[in-house]
């Protein structure tokens, strides 16, 4: 074979050879082809906007809101329509603007999604991975007590955690995280159960490495993409959870701007004043759907199947 | 007489992300009531070649030639359910592993009797009595108890004899076999080729086999296409193999290492870019 | 001569299936040793058992003079036996780059200048460098088994166990990674275990063979012994027969 390197490669020729000359060139070819598979998809690429949209909402709210998200003005600006001058998308009853608080509360959003997938995915993917390849008692002893978490509806255990641990919005991201990591183990084992027996594995063994080692950077990565797809997937769940909580009043406390305590606050009005409660939950609905945008093309991309051909 | 097949200038191409991949490219070739061999490497488009005359080939490929003709009737202008009629009645193919080409949740028997009931107008028990006959006729010992059975309750060699007795209830004119023996023992598959052969010849079949074994074929077959690239590069009555022109087929006939034979190293193939213009 | 691997009464046993049945055999350094069968005579079985990677119900199998455990084996073992699988495209990890595959052993038991030897060994099955990068879908059947060659050598074995390793394989890839076993075996005077149902490939690798049916060794011979048809059983008399094509007999 004969290296030809006169002419000029384009980016895209370099990021798609498939003779690569570095560890970097083979890891960006491959993330340059998800990323195609990926950008494929106008309804992900919608939802990645949407989510990217509400990082930047949630890093730059303190410049972007035009008022306080805590202190209102309770004497001249209560409950006023979308649209009044200076409150573009009203007030509540405690006379503070509904964006403002809509742009604090991105933030609270974040908190618990970020805080949920580091505590319940790792969590998830650890147990599965090690029950699914250990099998035998420590396989049984996993997944029962993985069964029993699975027994409980979610909200319902979620609801008996914060009761124990007290309200707040730190003790319901961690009632969230615990309530969802079963499925993720679930998710893990199975991958798990189908790779173990796998020739490739067969082969790592057989140079001597040791279980752990087989675990951690054999067996894992070919648990992460369903399990990406499937966590990002719940993330709608976990909003609404969050915000059903906060709605119960056992998520975030007043005064924080949480969206699904802006919800609850906001039902006694729901007759006259429609704004104070449709606006949070419009942007719980907006990310919601993003996420499930994001999963359904992450679904695509992340496919192992395509690697095949 | 006139060739019950007729192939020419067959083309079968697959879109995909980097362009169309051509997987056929002009197959030209016509059968009589004779066993063809068809012998090529892992993407020399045999499969697709056997596929394409079936009406097998994947939704999404493109077919195109300028004969695709089955005894007077044009395969590529007969409607799909007309094409349907045709496969299992007068067209049928073996493929290489029974155990995907039996459906799992159905004895043997009512599998051999569907088959022959869709193609047939006769009463059940009759079709029984057809397909109890037929597994007799390829040789499996215990006809009536293999009938009652399911495809995973026999073993790879007895599944293949099944599937040939499917294939063959309809008493088909062209039946093509696409590696039907790779996936059996070296000793069952001489019982399996053995049996394929009697059945054959006694009912005055076409047989397309398709295969990588140049040997196996050459053993079996009256003429033997040699393909590369999705072209044929010979086209050799199978008695004369041994003086096969195309480096090609010598190559091939020469890198398997043979009992006997002290070769060391082997020949290895030098592929030429011209082969596959 | 001192033997290299050996296997004295042998029994595996899945469940309660016995894939293998009291099964003994030598193999002397240097030597290539055949084990030739259909499919369930345990001849696959063997070699995992000798791998670690079967359940041995009893029976003592000894690699150059140690013993082995019945499950455990040492990384010392590792260095000293290394296997390359039937299927190319089932042994090589779907999400590694050759590279990263290549290190892994490396990296196991702590060898230094990962880069030369990375190098030196794609180098030496015929591969170069141009693959260093590459992931295993990006290969062909018979590049991918190189790798796999490429990925048993780097630790610098002395036996190989060779499990099937062209059946999966073109004719004419096949030749050109028999020719490529055969280099490497002259040039590191390794011992060859292997496992195959052609005859054809085993008499042409190897120079003693065991001839093996439903777990057991049904003989044991040289190969030029079954080359020259002095065969004693049966089922080997068969084997040859089916190995020379199909027969029309005229009815």
């Amino acid at each position: 074979m004969t290296v030809v390197s006169s002419a000029p490669m384009s980016r895209r020729d370099w990021l798609l050879s498939d003779r690569p000359q570095s560890r970097m060139q083979a890891r960006l070819g491959r993330a340059y082809m998800t990323w195609r598979r990926f950008s494929a998809n106008r309804l992900a690429l919608l939802g990645l906007g949407i989510l990217v949209l509400l990082i930047l909402m949630a890093i730059f709210a303190g410049v972007l809101s035009p008022h306080s998200p805590v202190v209102g003005d309770l004497a001249g600006a209560r409950l006023l329509p979308p649209g009044s001058p200076g409150y573009l998308l009203g007030t509540d009853d405690q006379g503070r603007d509904i964006l403002s608080r809509l742009l604090h509360g991105s933030r609270l959003t974040l908190f618990v999604i970020i805080l949920v997938a580091v505590i319940a995915a790792p969590t998830g993917l650890i147990v599965g991975a090690v029950a699914g390849y250990a099998g035998g008692w420590v396989d049984a002893v996993l997944m029962r007590i993985t069964d029993i978490f699975l027994a409980f509806p979610k909200l319902v255990l979620a609801l008996a955690l914060v009761a124990a641990l007290g309200p707040g919005i730190e003790n319901a991201v961690l009632a969230i995280a615990v309530t969802s990591w079963p499925p993720y183990a679930r998710i893990a084992r199975a991958e798990t159960m189908t790779v173990r027996n796998a020739d490739y594995i067969a082969a790592v063994r057989l140079m001597g490495a040791s279980p752990l080692r087989i675990v951690l950077l054999h067996v894992m990565p070919m648990c992460l993409s369903s399990l990406i797809v499937r966590i990002t997937l719940d993330m709608a769940g976990v909003i609404l959870t969050a915000a059903g909580l906060g709605f119960l009043g056992l998520g975030a406390q007043p005064p924080l701007p949480e969206w699904g305590a802006m919800i609850a606050s906001g039902r006694r009005f729901i007759l006259d004043q429609w704004w104070v409660a449709t606006m949070p939950g419009i942007a719980i609905l907006l990310v919601s759907l993003a996420f499930n945008l994001l999963g359904d093309g992450l679904r695509d991309a992340l496919d192992p199947r395509e690697a095949g051909q | 007489m006139s060739p019950l097949l007729t192939v020419e200038d067959l083309r079968v191409s697959f879109p995909t992300r980097t362009g169309l991949v051509e997987a056929v490219r002009g197959v030209t070739f016509s059968l009589g009531r004779e066993r063809l061999g068809i012998v090529g490497e892992s993407g020399s488009g045999k499969s697709q070649t056997g596929r394409a005359i079936m009406g097998l080939t994947p939704p999404h490929a493109k077919i195109t030639a300028k004969t695709l003709n089955f005894d007077g009737i044009d395969l590529l202008k007969a409607s799909p359910a007309k094409r349907r009629d045709l496969r299992g009645d007068r067209v049928a193919m073996i493929l290489q592993d029974p155990k995907y080409s039996l459906n799992p949740v159905m004895t043997i028997g009512r599998q051999i009797v569907e088959t022959l009931r869709t193609h047939r107008k006769i009463s059940s028990s009759e079709a029984k009595e057809r397909a109890l006959a037929m597994l007799e006729a390829v040789q499996i010992r215990d006809a009536g108890r293999v009938f009652d059975l399911h495809p995973h309750e026999v073993s790879g060699g007895m599944g293949q004899r099944a599937m040939i007795a499917m294939m063959l209830i309809a008493e088909p004119e062209l039946l093509i076999a696409d590696e039907p023996t790779s996936a059996l023992d070296v000793t069952v598959q001489l019982d399996v080729l053995a049996i394929l052969d009697r059945l054959v010849a006694e009912r005055g079949m076409g047989l397309i086999f398709v295969s990588h074994d140049l040997r196996l074929v050459s053993s079996f077959c009256d003429r033997v296409i040699v393909m590369y690239a999705g072209r044929i590069v010979e086209e050799i009555a199978a008695a004369d193999l041994r003086n096969a022109r195309h480096p090609y087929t010598q190559g091939l006939l020469s890198c398997m290492p043979e009992i006997g034979q002290d070769r060391h190293p082997l020949p290895v193939l030098d592929r030429k870019p011209e082969w596959a213009l | 001569m001192s033997i290299a691997v050996s296997a004295h009464d042998v029994t595996v046993i899945y469940e309660d299936f016995k894939a293998l049945d009291g099964v003994s055999i030598a193999v002397e350094k240097g030597q290539s040793y055949g084990l030739v069968g259909e499919s369930g005579s345990g001849k696959s079985t063997l070699l995992r058992a000798i791998a670690g990677l079967a359940p041995v119900a009893s029976g003592t199998l000894e690699v150059n003079g140690r013993k082995l455990e019945p499950r455990r084996r040492d990384k010392a073992f590792y260095r000293d036996v290394q296997m390359v699988f039937q299927d190319p495209y089932g042994s090589l990890h779907p999400r590694q780059t050759i590279d990263r595959l290549l290190q892994e052993p490396l990296a196991i038991h702590g060898i230094s200048d990962a880069e030369a030897r990375i190098a030196r060994a794609l180098d030496e099955v015929g591969l170069g460098t141009g693959f260093r990068f590459r992931y295993s879908h990006q290969l062909s059947g018979g590049q991918r088994q190189r790798v796999a060659i490429a990925r048993a050598l780097i630790v610098e074995p002395s036996i190989l166990l060779l499990d099937e390793p062209t059946s999966a394989l073109d004719a004419s890839v096949q030749a050109e990674v028999l020719n490529l076993l055969e280099q490497i075996q002259r040039d590191r005077g390794l011992t060859f275990l292997m496992v195959s149902h052609d005859l054809g490939v085993v008499t042409h690798m190897c120079d003693q063979l065991a001839v093996m049916r439903s777990g057991q060794v049904v003989e044991r011979l040289s190969a030029a012994d079954l080359v020259a048809g002095r065969i004693t059983a049966d089922y080997t008399r068969n084997l040859m027969i089916a190995s020379k094509g199909f027969v029309r007999t005229e009815a």
